[in-house]
């Protein structure tokens, strides 16, 4: 885990703690504190998912969690930003990644919460592989998002 | 380890491929990161990838060049999320 004023991102293997994470977060400058939890999807009949497994190069991807959360906080003004990713295995319906930011007002707690998840698929060196009834594959993103959505 | 060698980092498809997560690879002359990537996963190879680079834990382009020590990743498509 980094830690900086107002911001602490990392990578665990233990399942999260989501009311910690609010609890984290929430502060008085907040007027609006937003959590998004990505969650390990089932697939149709047939593709049932067993698990996932994520695998991170902990050594860069920390700190490119904290760079992303550092120009979150300063382009949206927030107060706090909690980025959170799971290692190893994760069962379905588990959460794999919690984002929580806390700011003044909900329009730039939203724009920043969409931004911070975009920017962490396409950046933070973390991979995915999927294990279903049907065997093993590694799982990639669709495409880097567009740079621009605030 | 031989004084103008690099540690590389593999991940994923190419970890398995490799069946190893690291190795220390001597460098050959000048060499850039992504000659030495297509020198240890020759382009046709089975399981030749796009990939993006990394020296240090920062990204950088394929014509970065690779000094003694360096820590190198190859970066294949990311599942983070």
């Amino acid at each position: 885990m980094l830690e900086a004023a107002g911001l602490r991102v990392g990578l665990q293997a233990d399942p999260i703690d989501l009311l910690a994470g609010r609890d984290w977060a929430a502060c008085p400058g907040a007027g609006a504190v937003l959590s998004f939890e990505g969650t390990t999807r089932d697939g149709p009949p047939g593709e049932r998912v067993l698990r996932l497994e994520y695998e991170a190069y902990a050594a860069m991807a920390e700190p490119v969690l904290l760079a992303l959360a550092t120009e979150a906080k300063g382009r949206w003004g927030l107060e706090r930003v909690l980025v959170l990713h799971r290692t190893g295995a994760v069962a379905v319906g588990e959460v794999s990644v919690l984002v929580v930011v806390a700011a003044a007002h909900r329009r730039e707690a939203y724009a920043a919460s969409a931004w911070l998840m975009d920017r962490l698929k396409a950046e933070a060196p973390i991979w995915k592989r999927e294990l279903t009834e049907q065997g093993a594959a590694w799982r990639a993103n669709a495409g880097a998002p567009p740079e621009e959505l605030g | 380890m031989s004084e103008n060698s690099v540690t590389v980092m593999f991940f994923a498809m190419l970890r398995e491929q490799r069946g190893a997560s690291e190795a220390q690879v001597t460098l050959q002359g000048p060499e850039t990161v992504g000659a030495l990537y297509a020198r240890l996963f020759p382009p046709g190879a089975a399981g030749a990838l796009p990939v993006a680079f990394a020296v240090n834990h920062a990204y950088v382009e394929a014509e970065r060049l690779l000094a003694a020590g360096d820590e190198v990743a190859f970066i294949p498509p990311l599942g983070g999320g």
